[in-house]
């Protein structure tokens, strides 16, 4: 199996690649990359787009060094409800479309086909009647940071992470009408339970999120391999054939004896990511705690012979 | 007629309009405000926290019961604030310095409110001598701290020492989060720690003596 480095200057979009049956490697963690470079706790990931460049430019360098097919971009909390809060809503713009600039130079300067996609993470507020967030007001948050994402020239969409299902709806809506053609992305975290902490189930998920116009679903962050294996199973059992998503935490963190770590292993994340090929996923990557070399030994294990 | 089970059911089921109108019905019928708190609003509160305990709901059914009591209770806190009733109790709660997550923290302050004690919350990314001053404002007998992070943990453990430091050996310390557990309560001198919202009120009263 050839890499898509070794195709190179495919002109194949996304959308192309993803129908093809080769298993597609995304990135690994942002948040807890950036921390271990000096992000404080509490501090806004996004800030750093505007306030240190050089350090996201280096972390989309990592993981296409490492062997990414696909990394995201640093705007998880990039919308305007998230943003507010870490002070930046008047940035919003800017902090989207940095986020883009950044990524693509890494992308250039690598020499590789690698595809960026936009990632869009929940408001962090709940919606009506869990919460006072009216549904108007969530959608036009989504809906404004992807038209600045979408103008910007992504290669597709990313939702994650989200716990409820009507805000990874709204999310992922507001995201396929921003894409056109561009494939959208949707995932949910789930926990030890094989529910997300909203109630919801995976058949719930890959029901409602494939309606809503996803291209690809499936679960991310969700605990570790041992919460998003049995969740990726569910997916493909409750809707054989479709295009999942498979990107785990490096386990629950643990408190070691120099800070704090995660303690699933590359080769461990490597072996998972094969394992969850064979179940139909075609983006295998990480979230937190996850690093390059994580995603390395995604790389090596999706490219060996079967 | 509406009855103090009548409101219970309202909450527990997460009926707003419902928990209004028959709290309104029950002033209007000559029941004392502390009654209806006691005995409609805990119950209800109680009801929901143990079916999320046994994980028969989820944090939705929570949310919208917790809604319910909120609106019952805007009703009743201006009536107990007349006769000078105040909880027995007060807690103050938050999420620990460099910590933005507020859900876990939410929970766990509407569920003790539920249960009738005073809460003072103090949000997120709380800074160990902003707890330290809240609880000698409000003589707090309680103080929750919320972690969701590994990484901000050790928050915990220097605002419990901040608190000590200040002379503050009567309050209670109480601590949780999806990291946090009984093992790590203990190595840094908390009093107490539960795993849910609901068991988090069990774990209160306890320590109230109540």
């Amino acid at each position: 199996m050839s890499t898509l480095s070794e195709s190179g200057r495919s002109s194949a979009s996304l959308r192309e690649v993803l129908a093809s049956d080769r298993p597609l490697v995304a990135d690994g963690a942002t948040g807890t990359m950036l921390q271990k470079a000096g992000l404080a706790n509490g501090e806004s990931p996004e800030r750093w787009n505007l306030e240190k460049p050089a350090a996201i430019h280096d972390l989309a360098a990592g993981y296409i060094a490492a062997g990414s097919d696909i990394i995201y971009t640093n705007t998880f909390g990039g919308n305007r409800i998230r943003l507010r809060h870490a002070g930046l809503d008047a940035a919003h713009d800017r902090v989207n479309l940095e986020a883009v600039r950044i990524a693509r130079e890494a992308i250039a300067a690598s020499g590789r086909r690698v595809f960026l996609v936009a990632s869009i993470g929940p408001t962090g507020e709940m919606l009506d009647p869990y919460g006072d967030l009216s549904d108007d007001d969530a959608r036009e948050a989504f809906a404004g940071q992807c038209a600045v994402l979408a103008a910007a020239g992504v290669d597709g969409f990313a939702c994650e992470t989200f716990t409820a299902i009507e805000e990874a709806v709204l999310a992922t809506t507001c995201a396929r009408e921003a894409a056109g053609d561009r494939p959208v992305f949707a995932s949910m975290a789930f926990d030890q339970s094989g529910f997300t902490m909203m109630g919801v189930t995976p058949e719930d998920a890959i029901a409602a999120l494939f309606a809503a116009g996803a291209d690809v679903v499936g679960a991310n962050c969700s605990v570790g391999p041992e919460v998003v294996g049995p969740v990726i199973g569910r997916m493909a059992a409750a809707r054989p054939g479709s295009l999942l998503l498979a990107k785990p935490n490096a386990g629950m963190p643990v408190v070691m004896a120099d800070g704090v770590g995660y303690p699933v292993a590359p080769a461990e994340i490597g072996s998972f990511a094969a394992r969850m090929a064979g179940l139909g996923a075609r983006v295998l990557g990480g979230c937190c705690g996850t690093t390059p070399a994580h995603i390395r030994a995604i790389r090596e294990s999706v490219n060996a012979p079967a | 007629m509406s009855t103090l089970a009548d409101l219970s059911l309202a909450v527990e089921k997460g009926k707003r309009k419902d928990a209004k109108e028959i709290t309104e019905a029950l002033l209007r019928e000559d029941l004392k405000p502390l009654e209806i708190v006691e005995q409609g609003l805990v119950p209800g509160m109680s009801a929901i926290g143990e079916k999320f305990k046994n994980n028969e709901v989820f944090v939705p059914e929570m949310l919208i019961a917790a809604r319910a009591m909120k609106e019952a209770m805007s009703l009743l806190e201006p009536l107990l604030a007349q006769a000078g009733i105040k909880p027995k109790h007060t807690v103050v709660i938050g999420t620990v310095m460099g910590d933005l997550h507020d859900i876990g923290k939410n929970l766990v302050a509407m569920m003790l409110k539920g249960a009738n004690f005073g809460v003072v919350d103090l949000g997120t990314n709380v800074a160990p001598e902003k707890f330290v001053a809240a609880v000698q404002e409000h003589n707090a007998a309680i103080l929750c701290l919320s972690a969701l992070l590994t990484t901000t943990m050790p928050a915990m453990k220097s605002t419990v020492e901040a608190v000590r430091a200040a002379g503050l050996t009567t309050v209670k310390i109480m601590v949780g989060g999806a990291p946090v557990t009984q093992e790590y309560a203990d190595e840094i001198g908390a009093d107490g720690y539960s795993a849910d919202a609901a068991s988090a009120v069990d774990k209160a009263n306890q320590l109230v003596g109540a």
